[in-house]
């Protein structure tokens, strides 16, 4: 059983949690959706080094602080949040959209 | 005003303060000032309807940065301590000015430098009023000479502090620490409600502006704007607050500055030269800081005798003062008991016969 | 419909910190901004702040703030505290500050038992400063005043402030987390809101050690100075609870 700390807490199996999300997803067009605060990053690599899924990748376009913030893919995200969690600069904001 | 008591000095001072509302009492036992703090730690447990909080500090550097933090939350705070604790407190008394924290600070001096010795004492003039810490600061300094006055002026530096948004110090010595006098005590005051004091740490919810207590500066346009924001409080105190007692100045030729206790022992020595026909008198600063200029007012050519307890230190203020380095004379000695008026009346002497 | 999974803490503001990218101050103070949220503790709170790099994070805090003298923040919050029960205070301190300059504050507070939360941030080395050799600077960690690497002769060995600490029994609680992983992250704002739960139950004084990166200091990039922390780090200092005096872990 994994528990998602910072998320309301209900236990559920990691299975049937991912199959919840696909289910959501075909049934209801969930989406998620992570917005990268461009100019706030500073390339730690922490989201990109964290993310199960392997969503984020160094970016290519230099921000003012002379950072290269990272980009994001769609197509893989679960919307589990570590991102967010686990940027120093509270730069990553994830949502669902349903 | 209330009853009318035979107390001791330090004992008295601490009453004083307890009448002005002070909240929290830290401090680090030390002659000649252990006495306030055993005060307060039995007012605490004796008198809980006071409210009061005494903590021993571990060194009068804690003792100085918990009376900062207690001032900051908007509460009447103290601490008392003598001239080798005071060294201790002077980050601190920097940063209550910097931070605008009205804290209450009483040193009564003993002899130093260094460990020293134990009773009366002035040697610590230049510090309490050009301030040992660093950066440009001032702090109001009071000065009592009785048990008396050393009450009025406690609960006046309360109130001072907080009118200002900045620590004030009371100037005390071992003689007038331990020596018991009759006193009519003050009552107790009004105290400001410390959740309306400006910029108090209380939390802000999230309605209120946030306040801060922050002392760093950032670059020079900040270092300008705070200083000159200082500079223009301490002209406003130095204006206003400054107070002296001046004694049969008018007719006379020497003109005694003295101050605290031992401006007792040289109001005796001004009478007994009057009686022999000198024509004696004095100025007593209340204030050291703001150093009260209007004393000297009119008494261009006077003859100067400042009597003090020291090398030679509120002697510069004088000097400064009067624009005369040449009228100034000086009486000192070092500390621990004080001198007998006869000691003083001598000097006396000595400057009417030049003056023949 | 927006359903937020992660979103920057209310309390914290839109400006950005001062932080260097990846440093542990970052991820710290953010668990504290999620907690003043969560518990509610922006009404009474007040956070005292050292003086260091963590400081500058007064600018990012919607909260009423102090920054003490250098190593006075266990006093202040002392002198804050005992006129203001009521209040919520949290000290926040690094290795300068804590461990040298204001090693007989904490000491004194942990003794008098005062009821406030510690977070301590322990880099090994001192940031604001850029650099020099800490009480807490690994044997043979490069700093700037150890060039050669912290030599015992000269520096003495390594101190755990969470093992130190939790020998004084004015301390109820004390425990060393540390920010390396998404998994240890949780873990220490488990901890902090321990220590901020007990301050709410009039209980104190809890510590909180974090391990925390300084990439800059270091010399390395942040992903390296969390394996660094994993792999050295660690040793000297190990993850844990010292002292739950409520739950009798065993000193």
């Amino acid at each position: 059983m994994l528990k998602q700390p910072g998320l309301p807490c209900r236990q559920i199996p990691v299975n049937t949690l991912l199959r919840k999300n696909r289910e959501e997803e075909n049934s209801m067009n969930v989406v998620n959706v992570v917005e990268i605060d461009f100019e706030r990053c500073k390339e730690c690599g922490y989201c990109i080094a964290f993310c199960p899924k392997k969503a984020l990748a160094k970016g290519t376009a230099l921000n003012r602080k002379g950072y290269f913030p990272p980009v994001w893919t769609a197509g893989e995200c679960i919307g589990c949040g570590t991102c967010g969690r686990v940027c120093p600069d509270a730069a990553i904001t994830v949502y669902r959209e349903e | 005003m209330g009853e009318k008591v035979f107390m001791q000095g330090n004992m008295a001072l601490a009453e004083s303060a307890i009448r002005a509302g002070c909240k929290l009492f830290c401090g680090y036992p030390i002659t000649p000032s252990s006495e306030v703090a055993e005060y307060f730690a039995r007012a605490m447990v004796e008198r809980p309807e006071e409210g009061i909080t005494f903590i021993q500090a571990e060194t009068e550097v804690s003792a100085f940065n918990m009376i900062a933090g207690g001032a900051a939350a908007g509460h009447r705070v103290m601490t008392a301590t003598s001239g080798p604790g005071f060294d201790l407190g002077q980050e601190a008394m920097s940063y209550m000015c910097a931070g605008e924290l009205a804290g209450v600070i009483v040193d009564i001096m003993r002899p130093g430098p260094g460990d020293g010795e134990l009773m009366a004492s002035q040697g610590d003039y230049y510090q309490v009023t050009r301030g040992g810490g660093h950066g440009d600061y001032r702090t109001i300094v009071l000065a009592p000479y009785t048990v008396q006055e050393m009450c009025e002026l406690m609960q006046e530096a309360f109130v001072l502090a907080q009118k200002y948004n900045n620590p004030v110090v009371l100037a005390s010595d071992g003689n007038l620490a331990k020596l018991m006098e009759s006193v009519e005590l003050p009552g107790y005051t009004e105290v400001p409600v410390p959740s309306e004091q400006r910029n108090a740490m209380r939390g802000c919810g999230k309605t209120r502006e946030p306040h801060k207590v922050r002392t760093g500066m950032n670059g020079e346009a900040e270092v300008n704007e705070r200083n000159l924001y200082l500079q223009s409080k301490f002209r406003r105190i130095a204006e206003n607050e400054a107070r002296f007692e001046n004694y049969m100045t008018d007719d006379a030729d020497i003109v005694m500055v003295c101050w605290g206790s031992f401006s007792r022992v040289c109001m005796e020595a001004m009478e007994r030269a009057r009686e022999e026909g000198i024509r004696a008198g004095l100025i007593r600063p209340i204030t050291l800081w703001p150093f009260p200029e209007k004393a000297f007012e009119g008494l261009d050519g006077k003859k100067f005798l400042v009597c003090e307890l020291n090398a030679g230190q509120m002697i510069d203020d004088v000097k400064l003062t009067i624009e005369n380095k040449h009228d100034v004379y000086l009486f000192n000695r070092y500390g621990s008991s004080l001198p007998r008026p006869k000691e003083i009346l001598a000097e006396i002497r000595k400057i009417a016969e030049s003056l023949r | 419909m927006k359903k937020y999974i992660y979103k920057k803490p209310e309390v914290l503001l839109d400006t950005s910190s001062g932080f260097c990218g990846g440093c542990g101050h970052g991820i710290v103070t953010k668990i504290i901004a999620e907690l003043i949220d969560e518990m509610g503790l922006q009404e009474n709170g007040i956070i005292v702040w050292p003086i260091g790099c963590s400081c500058s994070a007064h600018r990012i805090f919607r909260m009423d703030q102090m920054i003490a003298l250098h190593g006075r923040a266990p006093a202040v919050a002392t002198g804050l505290k005992r006129v203001e029960p009521g209040k919520f205070i949290i000290v926040y301190q690094g290795d300068g500050d804590l461990v040298s300059e204001g090693m007989a504050e904490i000491m004194h507070a942990s003794i008098r038992g005062e009821k406030f939360s510690v977070v301590f941030l322990n880099n090994a080395i001192y940031g604001m400063t850029g650099g020099q050799v800490a009480p807490t600077t690994l044997i043979g960690q490069y700093a700037k005043t150890a060039p050669a690497g912290r030599s015992p002769v000269n520096t003495g060995y390594p101190i755990g402030m969470a093992e130190t600490l939790s020998h004084i029994r004015g301390v109820i609680y004390s425990e060393r987390v540390t920010v390396t992983s998404p998994a240890r992250i949780a873990a220490a704002k488990k901890a902090i809101r321990k220590a901020f739960e007990l301050q709410l139950e009039g209980k104190g004084l809890s510590f909180v050690e974090v391990l925390s990166p300084c990439p800059t200091n270091w010399g390395m990039s942040p992903v390296k100075s969390l394996e660094w922390i994993e792999d050295e780090m660690t040793k000297e200092y190990p993850l844990g609870v010292f002292k739950d005096t409520e739950n009798e872990v065993p000193q």
